[in-house]
């Protein structure tokens, strides 16, 4: 009996550290989060006008108080760290800020101590959505401001660390399903696009007097903008083999749909956007072996 | 008492409340209302500032909380509100009303576009979106007036556990 006893507790032993087996020989344990990205990654409009942290695909929380509160649970990488490998020691930061572009992403590195080891990156949607199409930089300066962001990324992690560059999502996309949207007679999107009162001016691709053709040529430029992060992350994640680095497209090919744009301002992720940003970012990166939450 | 059986008796003291309260709520609606009545809509009493402040909120309003589960959030979001009037903001009881009623209008429209998803009538789908929609603003701009803060803000401060970055 003492046996059978032992035997099950071993097997619940290795039941509990299963998770942590999982990473890489090298690889850290993922305890102190840091998100590097923009409105996208501070959950704007998603359900409440303006920030949302509480429901960030990267930093996002549900507690006990979150249920009592009835708040929507997005299960972010947070959230599934701390599933799989424990809250003790996380550390979940956010440096991410409302419309910050592909040049800021050396500045967001700046405020890294040196001790992160989950770092996640969701630039470019503001490279994107500019004023107007002329503003839009060009493929050299997207590429030069990326690699800069990258190098000091890499100068600041510890060997093992891992690091998750996501696509800048489909916006012509976005614009299409919030057009159904309006469609439908939810909300008005084309007139909270143009009073842009809620400070999200995307002139390049929501514009009234954008042509189709103009439209076409910004997605263009949405895909090229992610080829080149996909390309210079492969070249990084090369030249860094002790670091875990890698890049996912699931944000530029899921097919979102009405439920996962923001009722607030017809653009941004709602919290189910969110959620499906976190489920497919995560089951894309390291990390994807580890445990998927209900 | 030690003061770690004093923490375990008041936090079984709360999991008590919180597992008793929707049948003790579910008990007194059958009585007033009868079994198997419609829940009334989701309300704040207009003149319940002082039941509010004294941790009370009445009992029509809980009913429709508890429908969507989160009754509770009154009782929190007036921890909330109560916190911020420690903190400084000086909140007095006809603002801490408005704010539970502007919170209570959010979870009410909230749990009726929840209701209307999968359904097959897109006018019932628009409708709710909408209303959603006119909550949130409308609860969002009495939380800026009361904590200065958007109510997305203020719910994550109280519920989050994330660390802002300081601007570069």
């Amino acid at each position: 009996m003492t046996g059978l006893r032992a035997a099950v507790a071993l097997a619940l032993v290795v039941l509990w550290m299963s998770p942590a087996s999982a990473l890489g020989p090298t690889q850290q344990v993922p305890k102190r989060i840091y998100s590097i990205g923009d409105s996208i990654t501070r959950a704007f409009d998603a359900d409440l006008p303006y920030d949302n942290l509480h429901l960030s695909w990267v930093n996002g929380s549900h507690n006990f108080i979150s249920a009592l509160l009835g708040l929507p649970n997005v299960q972010s990488h947070h959230q599934r760290i701390v599933a799989n490998f424990g809250a003790a020691g996380v550390r979940n930061r956010i440096a991410a800020q409302n419309g910050n572009d592909v040049f800021h992403f050396a500045r967001q590195v700046d405020g890294m101590n040196g001790r992160e080891n989950y770092v996640t990156v969701l630039l470019g949607g503001n490279d994107v959505c500019q004023s107007t199409i002329e503003e839009l930089p060009t493929d050299e300066e997207f590429a030069g401001a990326f690699a800069d962001g990258m190098n000091a990324l890499v100068a600041k992690l510890q060997p093992g660390a891992t690091v998750q560059v996501v696509a800048i999502p489909d916006v012509k996309r976005l614009y299409e399903i919030a057009l159904d949207k309006k469609a439908l007679g939810i909300i008005d999107c084309p007139l909270l696009w143009a009073t842009t009162s809620l400070g999200f001016p995307c002139g390049s691709m929501l514009s009234p007097e954008n042509t189709e053709a103009d439209r076409e040529y910004v997605r263009q430029r949405n895909v090229g903008y992610n080829t080149i992060m996909h390309y210079l992350t492969n070249v990084t994640a090369w030249y860094n083999p002790h670091l875990y680095i890698s890049f996912t497209d699931v944000t530029f090919t899921y097919p979102f749909t009405q439920d996962h744009v923001s009722n607030i301002d017809c653009y941004h992720p709602s919290a189910d956007g969110q959620a499906m940003i976190s489920e497919g970012t995560w089951n894309a990166g390291f990390l994807a072996e580890h445990e998927e939450l209900e | 008492m030690n003061r770690v059986a004093l923490l375990a008796a008041a936090v079984a003291a709360i999991a008590a409340m919180w597992m008793r309260a929707p049948r003790a709520d579910d008990d007194r609606f059958e009585r007033q209302f009868g079994a198997g009545s419609s829940r009334p809509a989701l309300s704040v009493p207009a003149s319940g500032g002082g039941a509010v402040a004294a941790g009370r909120v009445g009992f029509p309003s809980m009913h429709g909380l508890r429908e969507d589960r989160s009754w509770a959030g009154l009782v929190w979001a007036q921890i909330g509100a109560r916190a911020a009037l420690d903190a400084g903001a000086a909140l007095d009881d006809e603002s801490r009303v408005r704010f539970l009623r502007s919170l209570s209008r959010l979870r009410d429209a909230e749990a009726r576009r929840d209701r209307a998803r999968g359904k097959e009538d897109p006018d019932d789908r628009i409708e709710a979106a909408r209303r959603q929609r006119e909550a949130a603003l409308a609860a969002d701009e009495v939380s800026r007036e009361l904590f200065g803060v958007p109510l997305g803000v203020f719910l994550s401060r109280i519920s989050g556990t994330v660390e802002e970055v300081p601007k570069g």
